[in-house]
């Protein structure tokens, strides 16, 4: 049986499209809540070092920005993951919809 | 007139080809137990530090105990990450698809006092990035409990327990995630 290539792409089309949907609700699950919380750390900062005495001394509230770089960095970076880990599902998910056409297309398991 | 392939063609080339290297694809190294429960513990027992501490307003100097307990753990969990997948790479970790144009060690070097010492750029998969910059946050939340000097850590200062805890997290999201087979 021949391989018709616009079937295919039709059918890992939509595992890919299934397989995506994760990675919005990991954003908005995970990621902008974080950064939500992020957001409060820059107010926290500004009251510490304009409350009367202050609660943060100007050294440590230095540190506290490059430490809001880092945990940015972290928020970002988990995103990531989780959309390589999207990535990888969709791989295979598209693989494992065109296993069988190819693999009776070829007469042999290829894949 | 040379011909070309329609996009779609090139496509399924390429999925053949990732194909006949393994039936499965895999981008991210696999759920790690030993990460998921030290950065477990971890969490647990720096949100019980900062309580106990903020009470009393304990000083770095008081507490040192703790530091020397958890960084060499910190640093072990990011070595046993970068050795589980030596060449792994974190797609877009430096301008984040140009989110921070700038790149982010340029942003760090712009948020680090002058003198002092800047990240070098995180090395391996996401996971060991991941667990370096919760490593790099730890040893800055020391520093910041050294500079607090007499202020140790006020009860009323959220943010560097937040900020750490945040590293923390995003540790765990993408372990359970993985666990989970997300």
């Amino acid at each position: 049986m021949a391989l018709d290539a616009d079937a295919l792409l039709s059918t890992m089309s939509q595992a890919a499209a299934n397989a995506f949907g994760q990675v919005w609700k990991d954003v908005k699950n995970y990621t902008i809540p974080e950064l939500r919380k992020l957001a409060g750390t820059f107010v926290d900062i500004e009251l510490g070092l304009s409350a009367k005495p202050p609660y943060y001394t100007k050294e440590s509230a230095d540190i506290l920005f490059r430490m809001q770089v880092r945990a940015t960095q972290s928020i970002l970076t988990a995103t990531t993951a989780l959309t390589m880990m999207q990535v990888e599902k969709a791989l295979n998910q598209i693989l494992a919809a065109v296993r069988l056409a190819i693999n009776e297309a070829v007469k042999f398991a290829l894949v | 007139m040379i011909r070309y392939p329609r996009p779609e063609r090139w496509l399924l080339v390429l999925m053949l080809l990732v194909a006949l290297a393994g039936c499965s694809v895999s981008l991210i190294q696999p759920y790690d137990d030993v990460i998921e429960k030290t950065a477990s513990d971890f969490y647990e027992d720096f949100l019980r530090f900062t309580i106990s501490v903020g009470r009393t307003r304990g000083t770095y100097a008081d507490n040192r105990a703790f530091y020397d307990k958890w960084q060499p753990k910190l640093t072990t969990l990011t070595a046993r990450a970068v050795a589980a997948n030596p060449s792994g790479r974190c797609p877009s970790t430096e301008t984040y698809g140009g989110l921070m144009p700038q790149g982010v060690t340029t942003a760090r070097a712009a948020a680090t006092p002058s003198g002092g010492r800047v990240d070098v750029a995180p090395v391996g998969d996401c996971t060991a990035q991941l667990l370096q910059l919760l490593e790099d946050q730890f040893a800055d939340f020391a520093k910041f409990h050294e500079a607090q000097g007499t202020l140790g850590l006020p009860p009323e200062a959220r943010a560097p327990r937040e900020l750490v805890l945040t590293s923390v997290r995003a540790v765990l999201y993408v372990e359970l995630a993985r666990k989970q087979g997300k």
